[in-house]
């Protein structure tokens, strides 16, 4: 008996170590890590040109360690692109630490989603990365460090994730959900747009695809900032009010929920909004007694808006709000079916946007 | 000892998120997928309840033990065998889903040979030991997992970007057609209570194993786990794009992010979660079918001791090692389809057996 645990506790352990293989038999210290990916379309017709970014380790802690490299290779595909980039450099490439692709503006005009599929099918890409938008090559992107930068890359990161920057103009796109509106019927996917102003990046437009039919439409930065605050409820933005009054708006809470009324003769779709804040910045000089005159024009105001967004989505032909979806939701029959007929509703359908603004207060001053 | 019987049966709701039932259900979103779940769960649940109130007739006697001494034997070894051979499969599904992970996001370099013969042996090690100290460390491995599982869980379904519109489209499609394969797959994640086969040997006498307000818990328990497997996965990966993920369940949690916590991809916990409750899964099942093979097969005696369950591990070994190089995740998928479907019949024939074993006895 004694013999045979013994026996059965070096077995246990022989076996042990054949798990204690360290990172798949390759240290930290031979592998490259990528930081960013920026695609752009390749010089020669259907070629892609893959940039990536390497961190270089650096074993000093110095006051800035920005040290990188970007490393360009043209190839029929992604994968074939990245094989030939293997060959040029002297360590594993690891995409594990991968958290930011910048695709450019150009792709669009190809199949986004054959695109894509390199960096779905790779295990070891998160799906979590952050995907924007480039005017120009993506390498501008790539190779800027902006001042104050401690860890390459990072900038970037920053600016997308909650964490760092918080702001109404970013647009927050990760890999899944740009994958997920692309492929589901019924919803049309955004993109963050990234420019360099100033040596330094900045977000603060939006591009919605319409992947089948073609249809394309930017955004200004004044309607990206509208277009976040109630596609994501975002609940620090503020809302600018011109006219006979000038103040601003910081908002605190933002709650959206729609309605699609579509048995009636004219297909319409409700969405309320409720919001509250307190107005961070007036020009004119505003009076307490007066807040519910505030509230509603501020409830105007913010009506036209979202109404006029809406209106210009729908003329575009595209639909990022996921309507035709929540119509697939909600009505029987096929696939195709529904998106036949929802086709045939959306370019009429009426938008009754109902905004219930509450001001709870002017701020520490009169 | 009561409580361990929750654990059989919570450690059979939590392998079909690590084996092929999120795959099989979403395959057939479509058409009326809701229907067969809750068709699935409650056949689940009746079976429980009969086989359950069955061998609470027969304090401390394993299911092998009672049906060779009430039925002739050319019926019992035969029916004997049979349960056996699907206890295998349930470890064996589970062992290959595991190996294919592994070799996906764990550890690729690691050929899928040397995979299957470490986790195999891990599994036959720990199927070979005495049954309560199985139970003692499923407890262990339940206590470091549920926390594990509920934070991804958690984290799921307060995902902002969660689309509930997808959800909501399967509610439509879901007309009265029913499909075999996910009743199949939605009634196993409830078939826990089969373990009692061997575990029933520490049942007291005194109470009852369920009663009816433990029975509705375990019920909405088993359906609310059934629908999070596919809920989920079509929330974030949306209705029309989950069915080209291969592991639907892996690809979701890399879609969830935790930005304050210890570890940003969520990945990672679920497949720490996935290792633990793999194995201890497989073990449990591999256990009870031990135990059974060596309660029919004659003894073969080897130096004055009986070498049964030895030779019988040995052919569960090379049953996996050999599969898990030879066929691929799609002809284990089929595999797995086609067990799930026989486990209706098999399983309704099984309890009635039992059932009508013990009505007889009453008598």
């Amino acid at each position: 008996m004694k013999i045979n645990t013994l026996f059965t506790s070096i077995l246990m352990l022989i076996l042990l170590s054949l798990t204690l293989t360290g990172c798949g038999f390759k240290d930290i210290d031979k592998r490259n890590f990528v930081l960013a990916v920026g695609i752009d379309p390749g010089e020669k017709e259907e070629y892609v040109k893959v940039n990536l970014k390497l961190a270089i380790p650096n074993a000093e802690k110095t006051k800035e360690v920005r040290d990188f490299t970007v490393i360009t290779e043209e190839a029929k595909t992604i994968a074939e692109a990245v094989r030939i980039i293997k060959s040029r450099v002297d360590k594993e490439i690891d995409f594990g630490q991968l958290k930011t692709i910048i695709l450019s503006e150009e792709l669009l005009e190809r199949d986004l989603q054959s695109v894509l599929d390199w960096f779905i099918r790779r295990r070891d890409i998160q799906q979590i990365s952050y995907v924007a938008l480039s005017k120009t090559d993506t390498i501008n992107i790539l190779q800027l460090s902006p001042k104050g930068e401690k860890i390459p890359s990072n900038n970037i990161l920053l600016t997308f994730s909650t964490t760092g920057t918080k702001s109404s103009y970013v647009t927050t796109v990760q890999l899944y959900q740009l994958r997920r509106a692309l492929v589901e019927k019924g919803t049309d996917p955004i993109l963050p747009i990234i420019e360099i102003v100033q040596e330094k990046f900045r977000v603060n437009k939006l591009k919605i695809i319409n992947g089948e039919k073609e249809n394309m439409l930017d955004l200004t930065p004044e309607e990206t900032k509208l277009f976040n605050s109630i596609f994501n409820e975002y609940k620090m933005g503020t809302i600018v009010i011109e006219g006979k009054l000038y103040f601003i708006v910081a908002l605190d809470k933002m709650k959206t929920s729609y309605k699609l009324v579509t048995n009636t003769e004219k297909p319409y779709i409700k969405y309320d909004i409720i919001m509250k804040g307190f107005i961070e910045e007036s020009e004119t000089e505003l009076k307490s007694e007066s807040l519910p005159k505030y509230e509603k024009v501020t409830s105007k105001n913010m009506e036209k808006r979202v109404q006029n967004l809406f209106e210009k989505l729908q003329e575009a032909g595209v639909d990022p709000f996921g309507f035709g979806l929540r119509y697939r939701a909600t009505h029987r029959g096929s696939k195709e079916e529904k998106m036949e007929k929802w086709n045939a509703i959306y370019p009429d359908i009426e938008f009754r946007v109902n905004v219930k603004a509450e001001i709870t207060g002017t701020g520490i001053i009169e | 000892m009561r409580r361990y019987f929750y654990y059989l049966i919570l450690v059979n709701l939590f392998t079909n998120l690590v084996v092929y039932v999120p795959k099989i259900l979403i395959s057939h979103r479509y058409n009326g997928v809701l229907f067969s779940i809750l068709i699935g769960t409650l056949l689940g649940l009746f079976l429980m309840y009969l086989f359950t109130s069955s061998m609470e007739k027969f304090p401390g006697r394993t299911q092998a033990d009672i049906v060779s001494s009430h039925l002739p034997k050319w019926i019992s070894s035969p029916y004997l065998f049979l349960v056996a051979i699907l206890f295998f499969g349930t470890g064996y599904l589970i062992l290959n889903a595991f190996i294919e992970v592994s070799k996906r996001f764990i550890n690729p370099d690691m050929p899928n040979l040397v995979a299957a013969i470490l986790f195999t042996s891990f599994v036959i090690a720990g199927a070979a030991v005495k049954s309560d100290r199985l139970l003692y460390f499923l407890e262990i491995i339940l206590f470091f997992n549920l926390p594990l599982l509920l934070l991804v869980l958690v984290l799921a379904y307060i995902n902002p970007f969660l689309s509930w519109d997808s959800i909501r489209t399967l509610i439509p499609q879901a007309r009265f057609q029913i499909s075999w394969e996910s009743i199949g797959a939605s009634c196993y994640t409830l078939l826990g209570f089969f373990y009692l086969a061997t575990f029933n040997k520490f049942f007291s006498g005194k109470g009852s194993y369920l009663n009816w307000y433990r029975m509705i818990l375990i019920g909405l328990l088993g359906l609310s786990i059934v629908l999070t497997s596919i809920v989920i996965p079509v929330g974030v990966a949306g209705i029309d794009g989950i069915n080209s993920y291969v592991y639907p369940w892996i690809s979701t949690t890399d879609s969830l992010q935790m930005e304050y916590g210890i570890i940003e991809r969520v990945l990672f916990i679920f497949l720490f979660f996935h290792i633990c409750i793999s194995l201890i899964g497989a073990t449990v099942s591999w256990h009870v079918s031990l135990d059974i093979f060596k309660a029919i097969l004659p003894k073969i005696k080897f130096r004055q001791k009986n070498v049964t369950s030895y030779l019988v591990s040995f052919v569960f070994f090379v049953g996996v090692t050999t599969t898990s190089i030879t066929l691929n995740i799609h002809q284990q998928l089929q595999i797995a389809k086609v067990y799930y479907i026989s486990l209706i019949p098999a399983s309704i024939l099984s309890v009635a057996l039992m059932y009508w074993i013990a009505r007889r006895k009453r008598a």
